[in-house]
Order: C-alpha cells, then structure tokens, then sequence
C-alpha cells in the first residue's frame, strides 16, 4: 500500500519538476527541428522509398544527417527523472521521505517510477512526433527490401508491418532511456554533484562510442545500440537491440541495490 | 499489540563514530505520553541518539524497540515509521511550496489529507496559501515548516532536536503550545535542547549524556493513582485527559482507573476532578 501510494507521489513530484518539462521541450523541440530539416532540404531528391511518414520518423531518430538527436539522447533523457535521487541526498529530503516509507520501499519506489515515467514519456512523445510525421509526409511505406534505401535493422518488419516497426523502434528508444535514468539514480550514490550525475551518462555514450570503434568492436557502440542500428542494423537480430537495453537497466538496477545497502551500513549521515 | 508496550525501549546501545565510542551501552525506556528531555555539552551523542532512533543510522551494538517493534538495520530491515522528528536543521524540495512538500509527504502513509495539512501549517504559524518556494524561506520558516511535518501525522513518538533554533519569540510561544497539545493528546516525545526552560516545562524525566553515558539528572514527578469512581461517563472524561489510562478491576460494581499524573496531594487531585464534575469514589497513591 505504501509502495504504491510512494510511487504515486513519486510520479506527481516528478511530473511538476521544471526538469522533466525542459527535458520535454528538447525532445520534442529537435525532433520538430529534424522533422522539418527533412521536409525542407531542396539539395536532396528524395527517392519514393524515403519519401514518406515512416522514413522521416526514422531520419529525425538518427537516420541520416538532419538530427543532432543522436548525439544527445542521453542527456536529454536523464532530465525526466534521472536526478530524482541526487536532489533527495543533497536536500536531505530522503531522510523525511524514509521515516515514512520504509528504505527498501523508497529505493524501490524510485527506481519504479524513474523508469516507468521515462519510459512512458518517452513513448508519449514519439508517439507524438509520428502523428505529426503522418500529417506533414504521404503515408507510404516500401513493400519491398531496398539496399540502402530501407532499414537494415528489422528490415523484413519495416517493409511488412511498418507501424508494428515504428512501435520497436520506440520501445528501444524508451527501453534505452529507462537505462541512462538508472544509471544516472546509479551514479547519483557515488558522485554529489548533480550536474556531473546529468552530464556523465552522456559523457560515457559518446566516449564509449568511440573507445569501443578504435577497439575494433563497433557492434558494442552505445551509438549504435541506440540509434544508428537504423543504418547499420544488419548485424543485430531484431530482438538483440530491446535485450540489450533491457539487461544494462538491469544490471544497473542490481549494482544500485547492492552500492544503496552498502552505504546504509556505513552511514553516519 | 499492547497498548501499555513502552513507546520506545533502547537497550545497551552503543555508537561509534569517527572512532570515538558517542554512546556507550545505553538503555532507556520512554512509556506512552511520557516526555523525556536530554541534555548535553557539544557532541555529547544527544543528535546521534535522535538519528539512532529514528533507524537512519545503526548502533553497533544493542536494540531500539518503538511500539515493541524492533528496529532492523539494512536494505531488509525494519524503520520505525510511527515517528516524526525534527533534527537538525530540515531540509525540504527548494523548488516547491512549504504546502507542496507536506503534501508530498503526506501523501505517501495518507493518514492525512490536504485539510490536515493545511490546518498544521495554520498552527505552526506559516502560510499555507504562499506559494512561495522554501528556497526563499527564512532559516525560521524552514523550522517551522519542520515542526509541522513532524507532528503532521500524529505519531506515536516525537523526536525534537532543538526545535526552537532560529524561532522567534512568538514562534516560541507557538511551538511551546502544539506541544503541550500533543502531550496531552499522549504522544511520548525525546526532547533535545540548550534551552533549560523548555526542558523543566515540559519534560517528565531528564537525562544528561556525559561521556557516552546516559544519566539521570531528574526522576519523574509524576505518580500513579488509583481512581474508584461513580460511572462510565466519569472514566470517559477521565479518558480525555488522560490517554494512557488503564481501566482496572472494578469495585463493588464502580469502574476503576489507574492514571499518571502531576498531583502531589490527594486534595489537588479532587479538586481537579470536582472541577472537571467527576465523581471519585476512592483514591489512592500507587508505588
């Protein structure tokens, strides 16, 4: 009942936080921008194949070169709710909210509804750019595989069920943004500074991007499980992109259990 | 559970901090609508003893008991959540309203509802239509804001680090009043404080931290009387004053209570039950 009751407050608190609406605007914000850099450049004669609702949904997430999304999902991402944590620590907040909830309660309240509001933010939001794509774009999707043309990731979903295709698509974007949440809540038990806590998830998709190319292991860029699979998506099985999202929250979620306990033990704050 | 289950019982706690043994084997037993001030120099332990209480540290050695519960240390433990403190300076969310940040607390027991709130914050002396953030509140504000959401839920034990820090005179005054309210509404309360005045009002026993140790510098005033008197509707007056009281066996057919209380004499105490219209029948002095 008061876990419940804790993630319900939980979930009003984060949604009133100036924070998770900046986060909002961007998202939707570069979206728009890319949505409508899609529809404008006059240099680019666009093929049927890519001229279409579908296609400009998948552009502005990262396919091709009229999103700067790509390069900054991650930080967009943590402002829903991955600082919850950090600002109850430095407040002393937690202390209050502890009293009445309990210490497994209250990290498991958090993680809940971090996670689960990013996630359907997320999901709202696209959603929302989608609907928007369908209304500026001609609602045509190939029905054939085209090298080059369609999306290598999924590709025989994408050209027979395009909008069962847009929906995995969207359930990897909110699946990795459940995981840049927690490994934000992650870090906030290690690191005070809650810009440091916003900013090194970031710091860490872009670094490890290019660390793990030079290694010669690409296929492990956090670029690319994010968005470029779109593009260069032939060496992923379809379900390899949500799993491995889905794995990395859960291991964060596991070392945030066992580092949150840890420090109870030793507390004398 | 009980309803006369000691309200807090600290057995042989020690706490060690920065390598210095604070509290050293401690025990101690606060009974239901009991007061209990503690007094100490600087860094005596008096703060670690609240915190310790109230499971947001752990002893190293020893049981905290509140409501015969036994306080767990650890990811899987147990918190007493029948507690409301003030320690230390509160701390709240900046960005929101000293009504938001009740609210929010309310909300996650809901023993109280928005009205509740609303009503503590009267009390306190704060405004709960300001919708001001608490970043902008004054440091007495804050205090006042962490008055009111320890004693919001109506806890079974009270724990007060100077609660009157940074108060001014007319918060002082409001603070001395709710807590006389609630003590005799039969909250048990820890009191820690400098200020001798409030600990000699309010306090039925005090102790003092001295080296780790906890010693008794005032035994309780009150006693235990045993009341015969006339009717039901008696022990029910009786019972709103006195929360704690226990019904005993009854005498040739009349109700008996047991009570604690402040009376020195048998005539104080009558005159107060003529006052308040009960009808005693026998009275006596318990040891």
């Amino acid at each position: 009942m008061i876990l419940s009751t804790f993630i319900k407050t939980e979930f009003q608190r984060l949604i009133r936080r100036w924070q998770s609406l900046l986060g909002i605007l961007l998202f939707i914000g570069f979206f728009l921008v890319a949505l409508q850099a899609y529809q404008l450049d006059p240099s680019v004669q666009l093929p049927k194949e890519q001229h279409n609702a579908f296609f400009a949904f998948y552009s502005a997430q990262g396919w091709g070169p009229y999103t700067f999304l790509p390069l900054i999902f991650p930080l967009i991402m943590v402002l829903f709710a991955g600082d919850t944590l950090a600002w109850d620590l430095k407040t002393g907040y937690s202390n209050l909210v502890l009293m009445r909830v309990g210490r497994r309660k209250y990290i498991v309240g958090k993680l809940i509804s971090a996670s689960v509001l990013t996630f359907l933010v997320i999901v709202l939001c696209e959603f929302l750019m989608f609907g928007y794509s369908l209304t500026q774009f001609p609602v045509f999707s190939p029905k054939h595989i085209v090298p080059g043309l369609t999306p290598e990731y999924a590709s025989d979903l994408a050209t027979s069920y395009p909008f069962l295709y847009v929906g995995l698509i969207i359930l990897n974007t909110a699946l990795m943004g459940m995981a840049f949440t927690v490994l934000a809540i992650l870090l906030s038990l290690m690191v005070r500074n809650i810009v440091a806590i916003l900013v090194i998830p970031w710091v860490l998709y872009i670094g490890l991007s290019f660390i793990v190319q030079i290694m010669g292991i690409g296929g492990l860029a956090p670029m690319r499980l994010g968005v470029l699979y779109l593009v260069e998506g032939t060496i992923f099985h379809p379900l390899e992109i949500p799993l491995f999202w889905a794995v990395f929250w859960l291991i964060s979620l596991i070392l945030i259990f066992c580092i949150y306990n840890q420090r109870f033990k030793g507390s004398v704050k | 559970m009980n309803p006369h289950t000691p309200t807090l019982e600290l057995t042989q706690l020690s706490k060690k901090l920065g390598g210095r043994e604070v509290l050293k084997q401690v025990d101690l037993i606060v009974q239901p609508g009991e007061v209990v001030g503690i007094v100490g120099s600087n860094g005596s332990g008096k703060t670690t003893l609240l915190r310790l209480v109230t499971g947001l540290i752990y002893p190293d050695r020893g049981v905290i008991r509140v409501k015969g519960k036994r306080v767990r240390p650890g990811l899987l433990g147990d918190l007493p959540l029948s507690v409301g403190a003030l320690i230390e300076t509160p701390s709240f969310l900046p960005q929101f309203s000293g009504f938001q940040n009740l609210t929010m607390l309310a909300s996650i027991q809901q023993k109280i509802d928005k009205t509740d709130v609303y009503q503590v914050m009267k009390q306190v002396g704060l405004d709960p239509e300001n919708r001001k953030p608490v970043r902008t509140y004054s440091l007495g504000m804050r205090q006042r804001l962490g008055i009111a959401q320890a004693v919001m839920e109506d806890p079974c034990l009270l724990l007060f680090d100077e609660p009157t820090n940074a108060l001014d005179d007319h918060g002082v005054e409001t603070f001395s009043s709710l807590l006389q309210e609630l003590i005799e509404k039969g909250a048990s309360v820890l009191l820690v404080s400098h200020v001798k005045g409030e600990i000699q009002r309010f306090c039925d026993r005090v102790f003092q931290i001295e080296e780790g140790k906890l010693l008794s510098v005032q035994e309780s005033t009150k006693q235990k009387w045993r009341l015969v008197v006339s009717s039901w509707d008696d022990v029910e007056k009786l019972t709103k004053r006195f929360p704690h009281l226990q019904i005993d066996q009854p005498v040739n057919g009349y109700p008996a209570v047991v009570c604690i209380s402040h009376w020195v004499s048998q005539a104080e105490l009558t005159s107060e039950m003529m006052q308040d219209e009960i009808q005693v029948i026998e009275v006596q002095k318990q040891i």
